[in-house]
């Protein structure tokens, strides 16, 4: 299973969670069971005006992944989470490494 | 002809100068274009005859027969549609839309995509003693009145007549199609600091559109430093109105000022036969 | 660190007195970034004296542009364009630019792929220091349908400025209206000051604004400005605020003193003694709610 993970910097699996979602710094996909980062791109929409969540959640939609682990995420990023059914995993002040391993204890 | 009153800063008296033209104009046509927030009709107090619902084009998608493919939502550059092709979920979100109609031109799918109507504000028309009262208004919760503007510009204003339009504050989009067509650019601003740095910005939007302009200062209290500015840019200033606590308190109560001031009626009478008499009409 | 706080003062109708209550406010919240985000009418500078101004272009939309050489003149674009923004000038096609929305319509439409899309230069957001601390404005290029992507990226500075500075409050002054820079003021803020007059134009434009806070669920208060010039009316905007349950945090006289603090480009609650009172109420009341919000 593919995570989108929304993070501040790009250090790897070290980065901390940034505290926006739809506009955090990085968008990082994370392979779950192999425990690989796909990949760390910045997040091209950060910096728009109208619709950023949309943007975003569209873009996470693309992305194939089915977990999404981050800050709490605006209205718009919600709703469009919500009507897919992507699972999310609220994650504040702490690295991906340990965003990843909360969620897999809660489970 | 088409005279427009617009200010840079908000609350600088448009309402009170376009109300007081048109009271004094004999004949006319009054139009309110200050959609977001639009108070002609508080000093006007028209007769509404007919009040037209406006409606902008959006898209509806039957998702019985879409095919989930996306282009739709990678066309639109406002984020309004989200399609989860796995869920065959299609969301649109309707406040972002700008009712561009690319969405539609891009489905392949056909009638996957059709175009329906969304009201996005009314206009009013009526007549307040024998002026022709024409109102713009959006809903609250709309992003952007320029679409009524520009649509009341288009249709509603007879250049072989005075209109008199009340345009909103400011210096952007909503104020440039409110003035875009217009044959005079009255001004109106107060002898503050604020009042002279928002001048000074509406006086761009004049110079860049080539239109004859004037100034009206309101709220004068005497010493001016709007005089000085006034002459570096060659825009005559047209009259000045005193700051009063009275026009305030009447004002304040509906009553437009040249009622309120009947001195005031026969400035106003003068400064309107003064612009149609140098500027024509078209 | 508790979350940061945002407060956005508006009006609905201009002129009421947002800059005048904000500049005083921010004389008395001590840890804070003022925001000017009246964009169309930046007013805020005149009264803050910023220095070290460090200014950043800001790009707005990207609109159409028709390369002529390639155009064939096939009229599609035109036809499309719902914006009216395409016109024939002296035999080429042309995008006005001031009508262009971006929507790339034409782009996507044009057989002989003549249209490009074009960033534009639209305006600027300014970073300073003053005596109360960062102020961020900014200065839209008069014309452009802008204003809410300037909006949203002043306030989007602000954030990561209080963020690393570790600051407790953001105090935005708002514009006009309640159009879309109103409504890009707004989005995510703690708490909205509505400050409007006595006049039926205020009123009408009260409830307007109103109307907004609460699509946007943000809890609002009102601040009557010049009460004294009708009290018939200030009533009525008390009556009206109980019914929707809405607080008045206070009502301020109308005062030359204020007029002319302005004029001299003092900030009017320093000197003014009738705007003390109300100001330092309106501090209160809303520091209270937000102490009751943290305590929740």
């Amino acid at each position: 299973m593919k995570a989108f993970i929304a993070v501040e910097k790009n250090e790897g699996i070290d980065s901390k969670i940034d505290n926006r979602f739809a506009r955090a710094s990085y968008f990082m996909i994370y392979d779950m069971e192999s425990d690989e980062i796909l990949s760390i791109e910045e997040n091209r929409f950060k910096n728009g005006a109208h619709g950023v969540g949309i943007e975003t959640g569209n873009y996470i939609i693309k992305s194939g992944c089915k977990l999404v682990i981050g800050a709490t995420p605006g209205p718009k990023a919600e709703s469009v989470l919500r009507a897919s059914n992507i699972e999310f995993y609220i994650a504040e002040n702490c690295t991906a490494k340990e965003a990843i391993e909360r969620y897999r204890a809660k489970a | 002809m088409f005279i427009a009153v617009a200010s840079g800063k908000g609350g600088t008296g448009k309402t009170i100068v376009s109300t007081s033209l048109a009271l004094v104009a004999k004949k006319c046509t009054y139009i309110d274009l200050d959609v977001e927030e639009p108070n002609g009709h508080i000093l006007l107090k028209p007769e509404i005859e007919k009040e037209v619902p406006f409606n902008l084009k959006i898209p509806k998608i039957d998702e019985h027969v879409c095919t989930f493919c996306g282009k739709c939502a990678d066309a639109c550059v406002y984020n309004a549609i989200s399609i989860i092709p796995n869920l065959k979920k299609a969301l649109f979100y309707p406040d972002l839309c700008h009712s561009c109609g690319h969405c539609t031109y891009v489905c392949p799918v056909n009638g996957a995509m059709e175009e329906v109507y969304r009201e996005i504000g009314k206009i009013r028309l009526g007549i307040s003693k024998d002026i022709k009262f024409i109102e713009g208004r959006i809903d609250v919760g709309v992003i952007s009145g320029v679409p009524i503007i520009s649509w009341i510009v288009n249709n509603y204003i007879d250049f072989n007549e005075i209109n008199i339009v009340d345009s909103a504050p400011g210096t952007s989009c909503p104020v440039v199609e409110s003035v875009k067509k217009s044959d005079y650019i009255m001004l109106v601003t107060e002898p503050t600091p604020f009042g002279l740095s928002d001048l000074k910005l509406a006086v761009e939007i004049v110079k860049n559109m080539g239109k004859k302009a004037g100034i009206i200062v309101n709220k004068d209290r005497g010493k001016n430093i709007i005089d000085d500015y006034a002459k570096t840019v060659n825009i005559p200033i047209l009259l000045k109105i005193p700051y009063s606590i009275e026009i305030q308190e009447s004002y304040s109560k509906g009553i437009p000022l040249v009622e309120a001031m009947p001195e005031m009626k026969g400035k106003f009478g003068e400064l309107i036969d003064k612009i149609i008499c140098e500027n024509g009409k078209n | 660190m508790g979350k940061i706080k945002e407060i956005v003062i508006l009006s609905g109708k201009g002129g009421t007195g947002k800059t005048t209550v904000a500049a005083s406010l921010a004389e008395l919240i001590h840890d804070k970034i003022i925001v000017d985000a009246d964009v169309d009418a930046a007013n805020m500078y005149l009264l803050m004296e910023p220095e070290n101004i460090k200014e950043t272009e800001f790009k707005g939309k990207s609109i159409a542009n028709i390369n002529t050489s390639i155009c064939t003149s096939c009229n599609l674009c035109k036809e499309l364009c719902r914006f009216n923004a395409i016109e024939v000038i002296n035999g080429d096609y042309v995008v006005e630019d001031i009508s262009c929305d971006g929507c790339r319509l034409c782009q996507t439409a044009c057989p002989v792929d003549a249209i490009e899309m074009v960033e534009q230069i639209v305006g600027k957001w300014i970073i300073a220091d003053t005596r109360f601390g960062d102020f961020i404005y900014a200065r839209l290029n008069p014309g452009g349908e802008n204003s809410g992507n300037l909006v949203a990226m002043v306030k989007y500075q602000s954030k990561l400025i209080a963020e690393e500075k570790n600051i407790s409050t953001i105090l935005i002054d708002g514009p006009p209206g309640i159009g879309c820079p109103v409504i890009a003021s707004l989005s995510g803020s703690d708490y909205v000051i509505v400050v409007t007059e006595p006049s039926f134009s205020g009123i009408s434009d009260l409830k307007r604004v109103l109307k907004l806070t609460e699509h946007f669920r943000i809890k609002t208060g009102i601040v009557v400005n010049k009460f004294d010039i009708n009290i018939e009316n200030t009533e009525k905007i008390e009556k009206f605020a109980q019914e929707n349950k809405v607080e008045v945090l206070a009502k301020i006289p109308h005062s030359f003193c204020i007029i002319e603090e302005i004029s001299k480009k003092s900030i009017p609650s320093t000197n003014c003694e009738e705007l003390k009172k109300p100001v330092i109420e309106i501090y209160n009341k809303i520091k209270d709610y937000f102490e009751a919000e943290m305590a929740n």
